[in-house]
Parts: C-alpha cells; sequence; structure tokens
C-alpha cells in the first residue's frame, strides 16, 4: 500500500503569493515524513477556492520532491487532446517519470458553464480525448476526425519518459464511469464517502488490479487517523494506493495536519 | 537595468532521447542563472515534426522552480488557439510558482497544421486575439466577467487563483508588422518585436508603438524586450561557422511551416538571403563583439529585455553550455551582475 497525502484543495483563503510556497513547504514535509505520494486537488479554474493548475503544480514541485506526483483529477473534456497529452507529457519527464494522472467526468458546472461544454458531452469527450492521447504518445502520424476533436495528420514528436505511458485513474463519481474505466484500461480513484454501486466497483477494482492498474482511495480527515487500521480496511477491499486529505480551513492549519499524519505514516512504516 | 535572457525554441531534432534534452535545458537553466542572465523562456508549439518541444506551461513551472532568480518569460502562447479562461488560469498559475516574475508574451500563431488542429480560423486570428486578450485582462483583475461575443460566452465568471502581480503580469505582445505594433501599443505592456526587424525598422516601429499609446491615453512603456538571433564564439570565425548551419536549418523549418505567411515582403526576401538577414538582425561574434552590438540596442532603441538564441538544430549541448558561459562574459561586459 502507497500512502499518500493531498496538498490542499478545499475552500481557504489563500493569497496568491503564499499558494505555491506552502505547498512546496507542505511537499516537502510529507515527503520527509514518509508519503511517497503528494496528491493535487482537482482541476478547476472558475468560483472556488485558490487551487493552481495540477499538471503546473506537480512540475514544480517536481523540482525539489522526489515522491511520486498524483495530478488532482483532471476535467480533459474542455481542452484538446493533443495539448492535453503533450502536457500530461512534459509533466512526466518533469517528474522523472514518478507521474500518475487522475481524469474525472463529474465536473464543476461552473467550470462547464466557462467553457460552453455540455454536461451530457463529459464522459463521451473523455473517452475521446484518452483514446487520443495514446496514439499522439505513441504513433507516428495521426489523423484523427472524431466526434469531438480534429487531429489532421499530425506527426507527434513529444515521447514519454522512458516510453512508458503515465498510469490513468478515472474518478469513479457513477456507474457509467466504472464502464468508461473498464473501456480505456485505466485504474481507478475513488473516495471513501461514496459507497454506491459497491458490486460493480469491486469487479472493477479486481479488474483494475489483475491488470496492474492502480485503485487509489481518496479519505478526507480532519484529525490524525489511525492509519494501520485505514490501511488494513482499504487494502481489503482491494487498494493500493491510499491519499488522505487533510480538511482544514486555512494553508496553516492544513500544514500542521500534514505533519502530525506524517508523523504517524512514519510510525506505521 | 538590461537584462539579457536564454531562449529555448523548438530546436532538438526528432530521435534525440527526450529523457536527455529534458535534463540538458534544466542544465543550461541553470547555468543561465550562475552566469548572469536576468530570464529564460520558452515557445508555444504542438506536434512540431522534425523538432521535438515540450509544452509550454508545465515546462516553465518546472525551469521557474530551476533558476528562481529568473524572471519567467512565455515567448510565446499563442492566445487564439486557446480559451480565455484556460489561459489566464494557466497564465495566473505560473505567476505564482514564479513568486510573481512572470512576463506573459504572446502572440497569433501562424502554423495552418495548428488553427486547423484546434478547429480555429487563420483568418479570424487577430479577432481572436484581442477578443480573448481583453478576456483575460478582466479576468485577472478579479472581476466577476460577463461578456457575449464574437468567438466567447462567459457568464458572471471568476478565476479561482488569480496571479500575484497587480493588476496582471506585464504582457509583451509579439509583433511583425505595423498593425500588430499598434495592437501591441492599445492592448500590452511591452512589444516584442519580430527576430527580423533590423535596428531601423525596430526603432520605426518604437515611433509608432509609443505614439499610438500616446493617441490612446496611455504611458510609455517600462519595458522593451527584443529578440535576436545569436551566435557567441571565442572568436567572431567559431561564432560564424558555429551558427550558420544550425540558423539556416531553423529559418528553413521555419519557413516550410508557414512562417513566411506571417511576414511581410520584405521579411520573406530576407528568408531566401541568410546572409542579409544575419547581417542585418543577427548578434554575431566574439563576446567583446556581441556585447558591443547588444550595447547598441539598448542605447539607440532603449531595450530592457534582449533575448537571445544559444542553441540551433544539430547543436550539441556541451555547445550550448560553452555558449552559456561565453554569454557570461557578454554580460560581465554589458556591466551587468
Amino acid at each position: 500500500m502507497i500512502i499518500g497525502v493531498q496538498l490542499g484543495g478545499w475552500d481557504i483563503e489563500a493569497k496568491p503569493e503564499e499558494l505555491f510556497t506552502s505547498l512546496a513547504k507542505m511537499a516537502d514535509t510529507a515527503a520527509g515524513s514518509g508519503f511517497r505520494l503528494l496528491a493535487m486537488p482537482a482541476q478547476t479554474w472558475v468560483g472556488r477556492s485558490p487551487t493552481l493548475q495540477p499538471l503546473e503544480t506537480v512540475s514544480a514541485l517536481a523540482e525539489t520532491c522526489d515522491a511520486t506526483l498524483l495530478t488532482g483529477p483532471l476535467l480533459v473534456a474542455v481542452g484538446h487532446p493533443v495539448d492535453i497529452a503533450e502536457q500530461i507529457a512534459t509533466a512526466q519527464h518533469a517528474a522523472d517519470g514518478r507521474l500518475i494522472v487522475e481524469v474525472q467526468t463529474a465536473a464543476e458546472p461552473a467550470d462547464l458553464a466557462a467553457f460552453q461544454i455540455d454536461p451530457t458531452q463529459v464522459g463521451p469527450r473523455t473517452r475521446e480525448s484518452i483514446a487520443v492521447w495514446r496514439r499522439i504518445w505513441f504513433e507516428d502520424f495521426v489523423d484523427h476526425a472524431g466526434t469531438f476533436y480534429k487531429v489532421p495528420g499530425a506527426q507527434p514528436t513529444l515521447r514519454l519518459h522512458g516510453g512508458n505511458a503515465p498510469a490513468i485513474a478515472l474518478s469513479v463519481h457513477a456507474r457509467a464511469d466504472l464502464e468508461v474505466a473498464r473501456a480505456l484500461d485505466t485504474g481507478l480513484s475513488m473516495t471513501s464517502e461514496s459507497t454506491h454501486h459497491a458490486p460493480e466497483r469491486m469487479a472493477a477494482i479486481s479488474t483494475a488490479r489483475a491488470s496492474r492498474l492502480p485503485v487509489i482511495m481518496r479519505t478526507p480527515i480532519d484529525t490524525p487517523v489511525a492509519l494501520d487500521e485505514q490501511i488494513a480496511v482499504h487494502a481489503a477491499a482491494g487498494v493500493d494506493h491510499l491519499v488522505l486529505q487533510p480538511k482544514a480551513p486555512t494553508l496553516p492549519d492544513i500544514a500542521r495536519l500534514v505533519r502530525e499524519c506524517g508523523e504517524l505514516v512514519s510510525e506505521s512504516s | 537595468m538590461l537584462e539579457v535572457g536564454f531562449h529555448m525554441g523548438p530546436v532538438v531534432l526528432r530521435g534525440t532521447p527526450m529523457e536527455r534534452q529534458w535534463h540538458e535545458h534544466v542544465e543550461q537553466v541553470r547555468a543561465a542563472a550562475d552566469h548572469g542572465f536576468g530570464f529564460f523562456s520558452v515557445g508555444t508549439h504542438w506536434v512540431i515534426h522534425p523538432f521535438q518541444y515540450f509544452s509550454i506551461f508545465p515546462w516553465l513551472s518546472r525551469l521557474a522552480a530551476a533558476a528562481p532568480s529568473l524572471t519567467v518569460v512565455s515567448s510565446v502562447v499563442l492566445i487564439p488557439l486557446g480559451h480565455p479562461v484556460d489561459l489566464a488560469s494557466r497564465v495566473a498559475a505560473i505567476d505564482v510558482i514564479s513568486g510573481g516574475r512572470f512576463r506573459f508574451g504572446c502572440g497569433l500563431g501562424y502554423r495552418a497544421l495548428e488553427f486547423d488542429m484546434f478547429d480555429r480560423s487563420r483568418r479570424h486570428r487577430a479577432s481572436l486575439f484581442e477578443e480573448s486578450l481583453e478576456l483575460m485582462i478582466r479576468l485577472w483583475s478579479g472581476e466577476r466577467v460577463t461578456h457575449h461575443g464574437r468567438f466567447f460566452t462567459l457568464d458572471d465568471v471568476a478565476l479561482s487563483t488569480l496571479p500575484i502581480q497587480r493588476p496582471r503580469p506585464p504582457i509583451w505582445i509579439a509583433t511583425n508588422s505595423e498593425p500588430a505594433t499598434r495592437r501591441a501599443a492599445r492592448m500590452g505592456d511591452a512589444p516584442f518585436w519580430s527576430p527580423f526587424f533590423d535596428l531601423p525598422t525596430l526603432m520605426e516601429h518604437r515611433v509608432i508603438f509609443e505614439a499610438e499609446r500616446s493617441q490612446a491615453g496611455l504611458p510609455p512603456p517600462t519595458e522593451i524586450p527584443i529578440a535576436r538571433e545569436y551566435s557567441v564564439g571565442r572568436t567572431h570565425r567559431q561564432a560564424v561557422v558555429d551558427g550558420a548551419a544550425g540558423m539556416a536549418k531553423k529559418w528553413e523549418v521555419y519557413a516550410e511551416h508557414g512562417l513566411q505567411g506571417s511576414l511581410s515582403e520584405d521579411d520573406k526576401k530576407l528568408l531566401d538571403d541568410f546572409d542579409t538577414m544575419a547581417g542585418g538582425t543577427f548578434i554575431i561574434g566574439d563576446p567583446a563583439e556581441c556585447a558591443d552590438q547588444i550595447e547598441l540596442y539598448a542605447s539607440e532603441l532603449g531595450i530592457t529585455h534582449m533575448k537571445l538564441r544559444l542553441q540551433y538544430p544539430g547543436m550539441p549541448h556541451s555547445k550550448v553550455m560553452e555558449r552559456i558561459r561565453l554569454t557570461g562574459e557578454v554580460i560581465r561586459r554589458l556591466g551587468i551582475t
């Protein structure tokens, strides 16, 4: 079981000038405490608490951090797949290959509205986008005319770190997400608060584990938790990446929780 | 104070191991910081065969962390190919990550493949640019934006994260023509003139720029950045030999990609004649000669930022590192510490 921690992302008041420096300090503390995975909050553009774009953030944190980096759930339906594929490949190089990409289909309505994206198209756009990424990453010539996106006879040259695609995990919010994950051969990312579709979910977890794809559980905490118990419960359910989400109103409070949880990780390991 | 910058354009040819390319770029930007450069910049292209090139915002972010003393410049973001909300958010992110050291260089773009891929009309690129940049400026100010325009619709949209610099990072607008210089004067903070313009042309455009700003009730610019092709060697001969082949190859590929379509008829002639272009617009020589040429731009044009391209196709990393060290000597001669 790989134990990780999410850096920020709740409804916090944070000034722009303290946002990245706080994250970088938290990342140092977390990595120094034994967390092997650092996770970003969900990608958003408008109307929520201050967060930075996930791929930019993991790329910058990789300068000083040796842990594996997990993007926040990316809302890939709003961008062009060639752009996103090249952003991911760049972030993967920045992280020396230590990157896991999380993708979401359940978007904030405000984000979709800002990009004029029909909510019913998010799932189909995501499927087409991920399929295009894989062509851009591995094929020498891509000519694609899909339902939503076009790639007119391009010759991709931005290759992946080590020639390997980063692991992709789809955030599971609905039964349809399980189907998308199976169709696209991606791992899964869940929250401990979501218990719906249990039988289907268990089947999807088994499939992902059999294919050596990541099964990630994000679990919110507001006090340091007994990690051994959490690990045992989630490992029994097939989870192989446990991400603690310190939930607090300010960046210093989150940093304190990260530090306290880190002490428990050190003890646990 | 004049700052010298290191531009990393698409110059590495397909087939080079990308892990090696990445680590060489990081080493180069760290060396640039150590040798007195003031800024670094990278550009934007997608599927840029025959080169291999990283994606601008994650790349800038990592390099900003690797060289925290340097100003970070996008050179340039192609605004018509993006969405204003996304670009505004990414610019805010890099401004935050760099601690407020970002200059937003932006331009129109020219490659037909890119416009086709993003389903944008190249014919409307100037209108797209203007509508999009106006929206980005409003979003960076913290305004909740409602806008029903020709290309974009926003209803009560506010960015979740604002840049550190208020009201926004300085905007440098790439210009290849008189209308573009006028646009840069009205909409930006500085012109980012074509590396094709020679000094007399640059001086003409500076007059146009300032007149346009005055007419719009805007103050003179506080920053004047320019870009130059560049080859420094221990001797003049070494600079010419090292640089000529790579420069010619680079412009040959740019011409294939359609850059000529962005240029005036005079510029097109220059593309056909390397010697003429090098004579009027390149900085070539030993460190003393290069310092003299840069000094000329500073004294005649009042530039504040000199963006130099140090690497050309086929040039090995060791040669780039040597050029960074030699440019450090140029910088010392210019009196920049």
